[in-house]
């Protein structure tokens, strides 16, 4: 995925969800379950008019973190202020409002309390709220795969909870002589003693949350200078205004790897051997690295990578601005993924050289690495294909980029030439379509991290330009690429995006690559035959590295004129 | 002990006032609540020492960094950005911040305001008149939450 994302401009309501002192990591957790958090801002009790005259929608949660009823409440407030612009975003309309928070008081019930469990301070807990943090812990270690679980529970437990229509102490923080509001928070005559978190959510018309309006959304003044760490690894940008006072002697800080909002799984498989020597070598160093990576690529990252902190983070200018700013990270890298201008970079290079590599460091020992074993049934399933002592060879025809994905009927046409020829093929990634009617075997159901077991077993593999591909360059498995949409030179070609960087495969690549940059011009003739011809070793290929230059060389490079 | 910031001047077109750079800077620090002076005689007494390429002294690599003064805009583009500031400018101390001088054309959002690899803040002159932003970054780079 390296087309840009463009925001398109779409009503919304933005929210500030204010967390009481000592619940802003619970409440930043449970918020992103439920939704995406643009930031997280250092508010001042004294600001709040402030954000509320530039039109945020205000709720303070002040005596559990139950975010049904947050739900509910941003739920209700879409209702009053639907698609179109709302009329708390008019700072005119705003700046007569009275009530500048929302409080949100949730009664006291067995499981408010079990959820207060979880985030008091271990000492104040009693036995019986320990054993009740167990067990929520237990299924929040559990939710990553028990979604659909999680979502049978909530249901049970809905009728017990209830929003009172009117809060029992609507409080607002405006009186600063009161050490301590119903809200939670502390407030003083100093605002660089009364501050608290918030979280800033939107709600849109089914849009992408749209970070790039952060800075005029929020107050003059307020910057993306911190980071906010969740209870879990996400990282926020966190916006804030005063300075707060550090500590200046020298002391080791963790250095930060930002992967660019445009690294698909494909990168990630080019960038993972290199970003482990980067963390081998800054470890030898004394140096902790940290990963922030898109919410996709963390359980890849995860697997694959060792002493290595993986955070996830969206990965918009504010975010990097955040990063770069914040004083919990010493050094920041942005891993690229574009140059405007010649020479060509292999994608490889372009990270090595970032992470501060004079030249690509050399490929990791294959052997000592461990990645997940292939489950029971598909290892005997490929046991069985290996005795035919036919070959057995991986496709992926499709991903998300149209452009990027080889035509249906192609698809099921090349499937079929290979059933004739008795060549076993197996689907390696998911499909808007069905090949097993044609005989294609579907394990498309494979994590990323499955793949490399998966592909390691086989004679070819045979894809568009994607992480199937990348994953056999990195193997050695012989790859033939059906490229689309770009060559293997030049990215976005005739365009104003062109891009001097190749995203070519690792190892053992031969490239079909249609001068019209449309997928439709290769054939599943040609295809096949070129497939036929690298199984009998009729093209050969080598299992080096392949560099910018053996690619401006066309080396295993055919291109293909239109019919 | 004082952290140290020198300036270095790069320029070819256009020119730099080195001083209220230095002035402007020195402010920031100060709106933020910390001391800075301009003068080596206040080490150890001032948090920031801001100082001319001329007057560095090796010392602890730690403790001092370096700002570019520039107008080449071509800090900005992409094909720096995989590059150290170092290969552009060589420094006896890692260069944490960019001053970029004149009317910018390849600038056109706040949040490109930084370039290399690992990165450097790039202050756009022409579009903050305060040098509080570098100050804030200076500082958080220079400390951590006690």
């Amino acid at each position: 995925m390296r087309k840009r994302r463009s925001y398109r401009s779409s009503p919304r309501t933005t929210f500030l969800v204010l967390a009481a002192q000592g619940l802003e990591e619970a409440v930043g957790e449970l918020l992103l379950k439920r939704t995406e958090i643009l930031a997280a801002v250092k508010v001042y009790a004294d600001e709040l008019p402030v954000f509320k005259e530039k039109g945020l929608r205000i709720i303070s949660i002040v005596n559990a973190v139950e975010m049904r009823f947050v739900t509910k409440i941003l739920d209700e407030a879409e209702a009053v202020d639907p698609p179109g612009m709302p009329e708390a975003r008019r700072p005119e309309a705003a700046a007569v409002s009275e009530e500048t928070v929302e409080t949100l008081m949730i009664p006291e019930t067995r499981e408010i309390r079990e959820i207060r469990g979880i985030w008091e301070p271990k000492d104040t807990k009693d036995t019986e709220n320990t054993k009740d943090n167990k067990d929520n812990k237990d299924n929040k270690d559990n939710k990553d795969t028990e979604d659909t679980e999680d979502t049978e529970d909530t249901k049970d437990t809905k009728g017990s909870f209830e929003t009172p229509e009117t809060p029992e102490t609507p409080e607002t923080p405006e009186t600063p002589e009161t050490p301590e509001t119903p809200s939670g928070y502390t407030q003083s005559g100093s605002c660089t003693e009364a501050a608290m978190i918030g979280f800033v959510l939107q709600i849109s018309s089914g849009d992408a949350a749209d970070f790039s309006s952060l800075i005029s959304e929020l107050p003059h003044g307020y910057e993306p200078c911190e980071v906010f760490f969740g209870e879990g690894e996400t990282c926020l940008p966190l916006f804030c205004k005063h300075a707060e006072k550090l500590d200046l002697r020298s002391a080791p800080k963790p250095k930060a790897v930002l992967t660019d909002e445009l690294h698909g799984f494909g990168d990630a498989v080019l960038l993972f051997p290199v970003l482990q020597q980067f963390i081998d070598k800054e470890a030898r160093l004394g140096h902790e690295v940290h990963l922030i990576t898109k919410r996709k690529l963390v359980p890849f990252f995860q697997t694959v990578l060792k002493r290595c902190r993986i955070l996830e983070g969206a990965h918009t200018h504010v975010m990097y601005e955040a990063v770069m700013r914040s004083s919990v990270y010493g050094k920041v890298f942005l891993l690229p993924v574009s140059v405007s201008a010649p020479p060509l970079h292999h994608i490889r290079d372009l990270f090595a050289k970032a992470l501060g590599f004079q030249r690509p460091p050399g490929q990791p020992d294959r052997e000592k690495m461990d990645f997940p074993q292939l489950p029971s049934a598909l290892e005997q399933e490929m046991a069985s294909l290996r005795e035919t002592g036919a070959p057995v060879v991986g496709v992926q025809f499709h991903t998300g980029d149209p452009k990027r994905s080889w035509p249906q009927s192609y698809a099921q046409q090349f499937v079929r030439l290979c059933k004739e020829r008795n060549i076993h093929l197996i689907n390696l990634s998911p499909l808007p379509y069905d090949l097993q009617p044609e005989g294609c075997r579907d394990w498309s159901g494979l994590a990323v991290t499955g793949l490399f077991a998966a592909l390691e077993g086989m004679d070819a593999m045979v894809g568009i330009d994607s992480v199937c591909g990348h994953v056999a360059g990195f193997l050695g498995v012989p790859n033939l690429t059906l490229w689309g949409r770009s060559f293997p030179g030049l990215q976005f070609p005739g365009s104003r995006d062109e891009s001097h960087v190749s995203f070519r495969t690792l190892s053992a690549n031969y490239s079909l690559v249609p001068r019209s940059a449309d997928i439709r011009d290769i054939s599943p003739e040609l295809a096949f035959a070129r497939l036929k011809e690298l199984l009998d070793g009729r093209i050969c290929l080598s299992a080096e590295v392949i560099t910018a230059h053996d690619t401006l060389n066309e080396i295993g490079i055919e291109w293909v004129d239109g019919a | 002990m004082s952290r140290i910031m020198y300036f270095a001047v790069r320029t070819s077109r256009c020119s730099s006032n080195l001083e209220e750079i230095l002035e402007n800077t020195r402010q920031g620090f100060q709106s933020l609540g910390y001391t800075a002076s301009l003068s080596l005689s206040d080490e150890n007494k001032a948090d920031f020492l801001l100082l001319r390429e001329a007057e560095m002294t090796p010392g602890n690599r730690e403790n001092q960094g370096v700002v570019i003064i520039t107008d080449d805009e071509s800090v900005l583009a992409d094909t720096n950005s995989f590059r150290s500031a170092a290969e552009c400018w060589e420094m006896p101390y890692d260069i944490g911040a960019v001053v970029l001088l004149g009317e910018r054309k390849l600038f056109s959002s706040r949040f490109t305001g930084f370039a290399f690899s690992p990165l450097c803040l790039v202050h756009i002159e022409s579009h903050s008149s305060s040098y509080k932003r570098l100050a804030s970054y200076w500082i958080h780079k220079s400390g951590r939450k006690g």
